[in-house]
């Protein structure tokens, strides 16, 4: 037991950092290394530990405990009471003009200092573009966001170690990983999103932001006005107007992201709507009676000829499609 | 200002005399000791490092304006991290002040979950504080990996050494720092009495 095969220590490293780029030997000799001994066990735990860890303390660098003193003693001394404001006998002003001015240099000093120093610590910026197809991003919390085509995720380097917020542009679905010490954050434009746990879909639509909850609580937030969302409640924002809750009724707002449409006694201007939605097209009924028609039917990753053919053979109905455009008619 | 327990110690009192007092070097200690490791506790409520910080600011300037009739009950250390707990709970509460579900949308927590916070909080202090004593160039590698999020390649390519050199200077952090926090637990726990 105590007879140890040592390991490069240079390959943990490797290991800790990226093991999925480590050969299978590599990794087995690693694994077999923490196996070997309880001792070398308790080690590799220790070293996991502080190399999480260490990676969540990046935000105090952030922190200048200096110059901030400086800030809020000035601020102490700020009385709050008017009555408490002494005056200043005219022979000891040039006192406090010596301090003043000693003050003012002080802090362009630490200011200088503090410039300098954050420069090396500068926080980089990650961002996800799905171009034109559906992206997966793994964020490093192990949530993960999935991108509709055109949107844009980002965040900030130290993500998922002090903070977990995303800023999205176009439309999103979230499975967050529950952590109850770390609140995740999506923010849309001028909206924000705070869950603990859960998924969700965040779409900007114009200016208007709709989000509809799979599972758990969120809140959706734009400035003083919060919505506490359950599952299958959506929340609209809408520039200019109270955030509105209401029951989810499209049950295909996940469409983009499972490739599936389902329909289940649904009006045909809503299949309408979820197949234009879905297949980015637009499409006109060319006859009133079509409207009153209803469509039960399960269409998986279909290409929009295949959907088409079959809504035409089950509803007996036509169509055209051209440049994008589809019209529905009667023989 | 109210002493409610007799469990304070010595150092405590002494430091309440110069709270009471308003006097300036007291203040300044206990800003300096506790600003980092209460805005890393306060940033597991507000997202924003900058709101964070604010909090725990706002925290020390009540604590002066108040320092006459304050009540201090157990330690100053148990005393500014429930502040600061109050606080960010105001920051959340008044952005959620128009909600229709102002009370769900609250965030309370048991004492279990607060006691992670505060002690997670002071693991990454005691981490940062052991990072600063690292040997310089040991210490600007590490910190550019876990604190910048650069590769190993990358901070190899950025110095102008070899990838294996980087590896070997992280070990050797690593185990310094493992020296420094684990082997030295029991130091640790004596230490954290005192403030």
């Amino acid at each position: 037991m105590k007879q140890n095969n040592s390991l490069d220590p240079t390959l943990l490293i490797r290991y800790l950092e990226a093991k999925e780029q480590l050969s299978p030997n590599e990794r087995a000799e690693v694994i077999q290394w923490i196996q070997q001994s309880p001792e070398n066990q308790q080690e590799w735990e220790q070293l996991k530990e502080l190399w999480e860890k260490s990676g969540q303390a990046s935000h105090i660098t952030q922190v200048d405990e200096e110059s901030d003193w400086y800030k809020v003693w000035q601020k102490m001394q700020t009385p709050t009471d008017p009555a408490s404001v002494r005056k200043i006998p005219q022979s000891y002003r040039w006192v406090w003009q010596v301090a003043a001015a000693v003050a003012l240099l002080i802090t362009t000093i630490w200011g200088v200092q503090q410039f300098n120093s954050s420069k090396p610590t500068q926080s980089a910026r990650y961002s996800y573009v799905a171009q034109d197809s559906l992206l997966l991003v793994n964020l490093p919390d192990g949530s993960q966001a999935y991108l509709n085509e055109g949107s844009e995720l980002s965040y900030n380097e130290g993500f998922g170690s002090q903070t977990r917020t995303v800023q999205l542009v176009g439309e999103g679905y979230f499975e967050v990983v529950s952590n109850a010490t770390i609140p995740f954050f999506v923010h849309a434009d001028s909206t924000t999103v705070r869950v603990v746990g859960t998924s969700f879909n965040v779409k900007q639509d114009g200016q208007e932001i709709k989000v509809t909850v799979n599972s758990g609580k969120v809140a959706f937030s734009h400035h003083q006005d919060t919505l506490l969302l359950d599952p299958d409640e959506v929340g609209i924002y809408q520039p200019g107007l109270q955030l509105q809750e209401l029951k989810n009724s499209d049950s295909n707002y996940l469409s983009w992201k499972t490739g599936t449409l389902r329909f289940d006694d649904t009006l045909f201007p809503q299949v309408v709507r979820d197949i234009a939605r879905h297949y980015k097209v637009t499409v006109q009924i060319d006859n009133q009676a079509l409207r009153d028609l209803q469509l039960t039917s399960t269409f998986q990753h279909q290409s929009l000829a295949t959907v088409l053919e079959e809504i035409a053979i089950v509803l007996d109905i036509n169509y055209t499609y051209q440049d994008k455009h589809i019209t529905f008619f009667y023989n | 200002m109210r002493l409610t327990e007799s469990t304070l110690s010595k150092i405590d009192e002494a430091i309440l005399v110069g709270i009471q007092r308003g006097d300036e070097a007291v203040y300044k200690t206990l800003f300096t000791e506790y600003y980092p490791v209460l805005t890393t506790f306060a940033l597991k409520y507000v997202s924003e490092i900058d709101t964070a910080k604010e909090v725990v600011q706002e925290v020390f300037i009540k604590l002066y304006r108040k320092r006459e009739s304050l009540t201090i009950q157990q330690s100053l250390k148990a005393y500014l991290f429930k502040a600061v707990y109050r606080t960010c709970l105001n920051v959340i509460d008044q952005e959620n002040r128009r909600s229709r579900h102002y009370q769900e949308a609250t965030l309370h927590q048991s004492d279990t979950e607060y006691t992670d916070c505060l002690e997670e909080a002071e693991a990454t202090q005691r981490i940062y504080r052991a990072i600063e004593q690292l040997p310089e160039q040991c210490q600007r590698i590490f910190t550019m990996n876990r604190f910048e999020g650069l590769s190993n390649q990358a901070i190899a390519d950025q110095l102008n050494i070899s990838k294996r050199t980087v590896e070997t200077q992280i070990s050797k952090a690593l185990k310094l720092l493992r020296k420094a926090l684990f082997l030295l637990t029991v130091y640790f726990l004596l230490g954290s009495n005192f403030f």
